[in-house]
């Protein structure tokens, strides 16, 4: 019985995969007063499904063992949990798929609200994450539907398609309701306070999910506004310098988003506190990239959404096998897990590279061609400040593969962990193979997944001479030989390594005497990386920034709400003659009020 | 032989069975019956639609000229009474199957009558349903302001005695407390129907909707601020609708949800009916009635939101969204009225549903406050989860039900190009969302809970099961019933063809 519902539930996630390959025609459902649901695959939201259809079996799997042995927990009720994922799954490609707004709309709620179900099966969820999560994705929804409903009344019709001859108010009152929608969705400042929170509260595997493929429906939202006027943000305010100056104030947003995020998540003492805010920041790129516009902006863009999602799924997917392991998330309860552990190192590894942008992996590919679109709309500032902000990442990298792998082991359960279970392992060891596969043929990335999207939005495609290059105006570099460069050095490495290895070990013994002063055994609470991050805040500004957050706002904000509320609510007495009072009270004055303004 | 149909039937067959019943001895098949009637009116109810159509029914019984029963069944009036014959079907069979502790067919209850707490699943209980409803049937049917009259006082009797049903402090005090309100209101509104019987000698809406113009201007204000007044208590606008939170915490939740459901239903209808009746452009009232709305909604939605207690809660949500009807119905366009007529359905059905459920958690924790209902999602599983879709619902999320009245509504708006509702109606429901998520929240903590009454039996389920199936599928075929709220809107909307059919028939 059991087996049967978790084999239910696996090829229940194989479905966006199912919609990816057999889809053909499109479906309409009528709803009601000439709405018309229409859902079809087309090249942008196929890209994007793309995504969700590696993604979703990937997360199942792991969700399949949620909860460690060790755990002496009582049964939760799993089931629902998977029927939930299933609702999730249907609510995604309902978004994807749907040719208009409504469809969009329904799709978009039901993610939301079947995410938030699922969140709440979490026991580590407080009142303020799950309110905050409800609240900000029910705000941007509403925003989206206000959108909608303006698009309505301009153009006549819920279709999805490009709008013309909209002055300049009303564009810009379309452009600010979706934008804001779709921001609070990707969760750029100062709209992020909910993304911290839920990912860090979320059940481990479904952080995943949620820093991977959902925080994508609000990237592809935003190209879908794009699409919805002519000339893209140009059309707006016109140009600035080489680029779209509407678009300049959204690449700031998403370069500062990405700038704050990166020094938050440096100075986060748990592992999936830091992935969400590194989440936060690889998003960042993203919108800079959209902001900018360009044929090489976008595919850049897409281009990172596909790395980020591989490189999120595997970093999250790798910590949940930790947490699940040692029952510990915070870095200083763990380390030397690399013997224990050595896949999910492996994992870390890859995950970390890909996730600062280095070569050989495809990390370095969809910044660079962010990189190159900066230059060539000639937003030199906005290109310095990602590159400070790619660079403070490798901080954070370093963090995450050093905390739990290296050092000294500070629990009791970090020193006995075993490797994750296979349902952990084999979504791992996939999503490596993939991103290694894709820093070797960047170009068949390009070519094959790209492209056509580009097409589609109207652009230039960017084309690659080969399958394992990748090319620009501005110059490009070749997969393969990079790969194999980095390869061989790394087997020559870790050749010379091991060759070393007996003699290091002598050299390095924790007990040699020669030391000096007190000797730290393997009891002693110890961790090299304790406080990593915490000498961040003398520096001038950046210290400012770690300080100060949103939280103070909106929690301002809860409080006014609730004193406005309590104020009402003293209308509302249980004293029948003071109903009556009142009643004859607004007889009296609408009565006096007529016949004094001689009605 | 073929019966002969008349609308009569949805008034006089609940009356005749309400009185007749006392005298009835078996009360094991006396239950059915009185169950039946609810089912079998609401069948009778679907199978008018396409008779409807084509053209309102009309029924004269006369009395004693001017005197007489006058009775006008349209779209509109045909769409209320199905609904309060399926919320009086619903309500009651929940109390029936819940009533019998292992299986519905068991006879053995009538030892449960003893004690106060189940004096609910009495007789009396019963027939005041029915008695409700057919007072609120009646209002909806009836084509003179002196039955009108009649049959809210028929409604609001057997609402007071509802209330004070159990017999405890609470509940007797609420009863009294409503009784007080509800005859104030009653008093209004008397004053008001004399006033226009004294100006024009008419008590048929029809003629009263032709010669009210004639009234002069400063008594046609104060009629209309009488009956503004009056049926505003009865309909729970915001600044009469302070006695609401009491009334429905002192009552069983089973009998607030049908105060919830059906009577106010009926009020905001009468209310409305009047008011697209007497004005010959209705939009003199639209700016009030909006404005009326729109504070009802957002001063209900933000006092919603600091409550503890599950049935003050509801009661609150329940004046937003009369709030949210007023305003869509004040408005007075034909896309606003047909989703306020589909959004009055839901929210009838998911009140029913949420009420109703806080019935069985009431008796299985003996609590609804908001601190002793932790980790009510692991005791009552199925009772948690129809919360989570009602309140989904009653939030207007896709794909139940109430996203698609909402959407109604809005569209109705944006196609008038007035957007400040829209703005409204969306921030009120983010505010709903607010207090509604922290209930879910509580309800799936991980706490153990803490149970102290008995588990009730899967039958009770049975209903709300079906209410549950019904928001999904209106949810998702919405289409299914369009017709019918398009022609029950031109129908609430449509003056001139209400003046017509009936003055034509008369003499």
């Amino acid at each position: 019985m059991n087996l049967i519902v978790k084999l239910l539930f696996l090829a229940l996630s194989l479905t966006p995969a199912m919609t990816l390959l057999t889809w053909d025609g499109g479906v309409a459902w009528p709803l009601f007063g000439g709405i018309t649901l229409l859902f079809d695959l087309n090249p942008v939201s196929g890209f994007f499904l793309l995504l969700l259809a590696l993604g979703a079996p990937l997360v199942a799997l792991p969700m399949l063992r949620l909860r460690s042995a060790r755990v002496l927990d009582e049964t939760r009720d799993e089931p629902a949990t998977y029927a939930l994922y299933a609702l999730l799954l249907l609510g995604m490609q309902l978004l994807l798929l749907s040719g208009d707004f409504i469809g969009f709309f329904v799709g978009w709620e039901i993610m939301t609200w079947s995410s938030y179900l699922l969140l709440l099966r979490s026991p580590r969820t407080n009142l303020e994450g799950a309110q905050s999560y409800i609240l900000f994705n029910l705000a941007s929804a509403f925003l989206l539907l206000g959108g909608i409903l303006v698009y309505y009344s301009l153009t006549g019709e819920f279709t999805i398609r490009a709008v013309a001859g909209l002055d300049t108010l009303q564009t810009l009152s379309l452009v600010t309701l979706f934008g804001l929608a779709f921001l609070i969705k990707v969760g750029t400042l100062p709209l992020h306070l909910w993304v911290p929170r839920s990912y860090d509260q979320a059940p481990d595997v479904f952080s995943a999910f949620l820093s991977a493929l959902m925080s994508k429906m609000g990237i592809y939202a935003l190209i879908l506004l794009l699409t919805l006027f002519p000339e893209g943000l140009a059309g707006l305010f016109g140009q600035f310098l080489k680029g779209p100056a509407a678009g300049y104030v959204l690449a700031w947003i998403g370069v500062i988003t990405s700038i704050v995020a990166t020094f938050k998540a440096i100075s986060q003492e748990d592992m999936k506190r830091l992935l969400a805010y590194s989440s936060i920041a690889q998003v960042g790129y993203i919108v800079t990239a959209i902001g900018v516009g360009s044929s090489l902006a976008i595919g850049g863009a897409l281009f990172h959404s596909l790395v980020h999602t591989l490189v999120k799924l595997l970093l999250f997917i790798a910590i949940a096998g930790i947490v699940l392991q040692t029952g510990h998330r915070r870095f200083i309860d763990l380390g030397q897990l690399i013997g224990r552990m050595p896949i999910s190192f492996f994992g870390v590894l890859i995950g970390i590279i890909g996730l600062a942008g280095m070569p050989p992996l495809p990390g370095f590919a969809s910044k660079y061609l962010i990189y190159v679109s900066l230059l060539e709309a000639h937003w030199l500032l906005l290109l310095a400040a990602m590159i400070l902000s790619s660079t403070a990442a490798f901080v954070y990298c370093y963090k995450l593969i050093y905390g739990p792998f290296l050092g000294h082991a500070n629990s009791p359960e970090a020193r006995v962990a075993t490797e994750a279970p296979w349902q952990y392992l084999v979504p791992q060891i996939v999503l490596m193979g993939l991103l290694v596969a894709l820093g070797i043929f960047p170009g068949w990335a390009i070519e094959i997944l790209i492209d056509p999207v580009l097409t589609a939005l109207g652009m230039t495609p960017i084309g690659a001479p080969a399958w394992g290059q990748l090319a620009t105006a501005y110059g490009g570099y070749d997969g393969v030989v990079l790969m194999s460069v980095f390869a061989t050095v790394f087997v020559l490495v870790t050749a010379i390594f091991f060759l070393l290895r007996g003699r290091m070990r002598q050299a390095g013994s924790p007990y040699d005497l020669s030391y000096a002063g007190e000797v730290p055994t393997a009891e002693t609470p110890l961790h090299y990386g304790a406080g990593m991050g915490r000498e961040l805040r003398r520096i001038p500004l950046v210290g400012w920034i770690l300080n100060h957050s949103t939280q103070g706002f909106y929690a301002g904000l809860v409080r006014q709400i609730q004193a406005a509320a309590g104020l009402l609510s003293g209308l509302y007495s249980g004293n029948p003659q003071t109903w009556i009072l009142l009643a004859v009270l607004i007889f009296a004055a609408t009565l006096t009020l007529q016949s004094v303004t001689g009605a | 032989m073929t019966l002969h149909f008349t609308p009569v039937w949805f008034i006089a067959v609940p009356l005749l069975l309400a009185f007749l019943s006392p005298l009835w001895v078996r009360l094991r098949l006396l239950m059915p019956i009185l169950l039946g009637a609810h089912v079998a009116l609401f069948a009778l109810a679907l199978s008018w639609i396409p008779t409807v159509r084509v053209a309102p029914l009309l029924e004269t019984i006369v009395i004693a000229p001017p005197l007489g029963i006058h009775l006008h069944l349209d779209a509109v009036s045909l769409l209320l009474v199905a609904l309060f014959n399926l919320a009086g079907a619903l309500v009651a069979s929940f109390i029936w199957l819940s009533n019998r502790e292992s299986h519905p067919f068991n006879a053995a209850q009538d030892r449960l009558f003893d004690s106060a707490q189940d004096r609910l699943r009495g007789r009396p209980a019963f027939i005041l349903i029915l008695l409700l409803i057919a007072g609120s049937s009646g209002m909806v049917l009836t084509g003179d302001l002196f039955n009108l009259y009649v049959f809210l006082e028929i409604a609001g009797v057997s609402a007071y005695a509802l209330t004070a049903l159990r017999r405890d402090k609470s509940a007797l005090e609420a009863g009294l407390k409503y009784l007080i309100i509800g005859s104030v209101a009653a008093i209004f509104f008397l004053f008001a129907i004399v006033l226009l019987y004294l100006q024009t000698g008419q008590l048929n809406m029809a003629a009263l909707a032709r010669d009210f113009a004639g009234i002069p201007a400063p008594m046609q204000a104060l009629i209309g601020l009488l009956m503004l007044i009056g049926l505003g208590i009865k309909a729970e606008l915001f600044p009469f609708n302070f006695w609401v939170p009491d009334i429905y915490r002192g009552s069983d939740p089973e009998i607030t949800a049908l105060f919830s459901g059906v009577l106010v239903k009926a009020f905001l209808f009468v209310l409305f009916h009047l008011v697209f009746l007497l004005l010959a452009d209705p939009t003199v009232a639209r700016t009030w009635l909006m404005a009326l709305g729109a504070t009802t909604m957002l001063v209900a939605e933000a006092v919603a939101l600091r409550q503890q207690d599950l049935r003050r809660m509801l009661a609150y949500s329940s004046l937003g969204q009369v709030g949210l009807i007023t305003l869509a119905l004040g408005f007075a366009s034909e896309a606003t009225t047909a989703g306020a007529l589909f959004h009055m359905v839901n929210h009838t059905l998911i009140k029913l549903l949420l009420f109703l459920l806080t019935a069985l958690m009431l008796r299985r924790f003996l609590s609804v406050r908001l601190a002793n209902l932790q980790g009510l999602g692991r005791a009552m599983p199925l009772a948690a989860g129809l919360f989570v879709l009602g309140a989904l619902a009653v939030l207007g999320l896709p794909p139940l039900s109430g996203f698609a009245s909402k959407l109604w509504i809005l569209k109705g708006f944006a196609e008038a190009r007035v957007f400040w509702p829209i703005a409204l109606i969306l921030l009120a429901a983010l505010l709903e969302a607010g207090y509604y998520f922290r209930w879910i929240k509580v309800f799936y903590a991980p706490e153990p809970p803490v149970t102290a009454g008995q588990p009730e039996g899967d039958w009770a389920y049975a209903p709300l099961l079906l209410i549950a199936g019904l928001l999904i599928l209106l949810g998702v075929a919405p289409f299914l019933l369009e017709d019918w709220f398009v022609q029950a809107a031109k129908a609430l909307l449509g003056r001139g063809a209400i003046l017509e059919s009936v003055l034509g028939v008369q003499p």
